[in-house]
């Protein structure tokens, strides 16, 4: 396994022992709140955000080569991301009602959840650099070498990246979930 | 390596746990679990009801695909000329037939095991006390027909890759491996089934199962 798969699970196993200590009644909160950043992203900001950016560089007459906007766009939607599910488990928490499991079934209930959000979190991250080409692995040091990533990702990673839910999942089924677990939190 | 001994051994212990079933169920109980494991093995067989049960699921499917494919609409209108009935007939017959012969055999051990799980669950219902003895007979000849319909299925390819036992710790890491990839099976088959668009499937399952187990 190469850095970014590492990085990768140990983003999973974070959220899985956060989901253990939170329980899954919270956990599916955040869950909410990660699908509807996704369908944020994906759905509106990932196709009127160039056009705005468009706009203003012609407005104020910037020079942005395609590499420097790829670096932009890739920051600000994993920033934004990040600060969202920041906010989803900071303060005043959107967690779900009812009582939790206890025992076996709570655990393996827990572990799910985590994995959940894990998965979609740090996919979701690994997806802004797939969809803009890999900005980090601009970031060199005097000797010329990649500071955070270097290319090509393992064969590993590159199996794994064929399965990051934003790159196979078109944007509109986050708003179904999004609106699905509304329903189930104003039903409960 | 299993010799006849551990062979021997290994085959009373499971003969011993269909007689303790035997006994706990009664003689009743254990002949009725007998008459729907015979039933199953009947379908799992072409030779036997496996051949009819195909046929069956198929001309439903023909019927299913005469219906959506214009037949309603022709036996409601009342126009059962010969030209619109071979038309229909037809387009039903290209749909193809839903189990091909391909996948007939796959078709007939699921649903023969899905009747010997019904066959174990029926049998659990029988209240009607009856001989405790007889059941264990009954139990055991239920174990002998389960061994002999699933001996073929087991005699080729071991079920379970070989354990490393070079030392304690690798067999307990090697046991886990196993574990761990019998977990990850349905997943497994789900994305072979299914390819990318397992991704969204298995995420509405889990959500799903964790929406539903939130009690109120």
């Amino acid at each position: 396994m190469g850095p970014l798969e590492i990085l990768w699970l140990a983003i999973v196993v974070f959220f899985v022992l956060i989901a253990f200590v939170r329980g899954y009644p919270r956990e599916l909160g955040v869950t909410t709140v990660i699908f509807g950043a996704l369908f944020l992203i994906t759905f509106f900001l990932e196709k009127y955000l160039p056009r705005f950016i468009n706009f203003l560089s012609s407005e104020l007459s910037l020079q942005l080569t395609e590499r420097q906007l790829q670096h932009f766009y890739a920051l600000f939607y994993s920033l934004l991301f990040l600060v969202v599910v920041f906010w989803a488990y900071a303060g005043e928490t959107f967690s779900f009602q009812g009582k939790e499991h206890k025992g076996a079934g709570g655990f393996v209930l827990n572990f799910l959840v985590g994995l959940l959000n894990g998965i979609l979190v740090a996919s979701t991250l690994w997806y802004f650099q797939v969809a803009y080409k890999y900005p980090v692995a601009d970031f060199k040091n005097a000797a010329g070498q990649s500071v955070f990533l270097t290319l090509p990702l393992t064969s590993f990673a590159q199996s794994l990246v064929t399965y990051v839910p934003a790159n196979v999942i078109p944007p509109i089924f986050w708003g179904a979930m999004l609106l699905l677990m509304l329903i189930a939190r104003v039903r409960k | 390596m299993t010799n006849i001994a551990e062979t021997a051994v290994l085959f009373l212990l499971i003969i011993a746990f269909f007689a303790w079933l035997g006994y706990r169920r009664g003689f009743i109980g254990e002949l009725v679990k007998f008459g729907m494991i015979l039933l199953a093995f009947a379908v799992g067989q072409k030779s036997m009801l496996g051949a009819t049960v195909i046929r069956v699921i198929n001309s439903v499917w023909l019927i299913f695909q005469i219906i959506i494919n214009g037949g309603l609409r022709l036996l409601l209108s009342g126009d059962l000329s010969g030209d619109s009935l071979s038309q229909v007939l037809n387009e039903a017959k290209n749909a193809g037939p839903l189990v091909p012969p391909t996948a007939g055999d796959s078709l007939l051990f699921v649903l023969m095991i899905l009747l010997i799980i019904l066959a174990f669950f029926v049998g659990s219902r029988v209240k009607r006390k009856s001989s405790r003895l007889l059941g264990v007979f009954m139990g055991i000849v239920n174990g002998l027909a389960l061994i002999y319909i699933f001996r073929p299925y087991l005699s080729g390819k071991p079920l379970l890759p070989p354990l490393n036992t070079s030392s304690p710790l690798a067999a307990l890491a090697s046991l886990f491996g196993t574990a761990f990839d019998l977990l990850l099976l349905p997943v497994n088959w789900l994305q072979n089934a299914l390819g990318l668009l397992f991704v969204p499937v298995l995420i509405v399952a889990i959500v799903l199962i964790l929406l539903r187990s939130l009690r109120s």
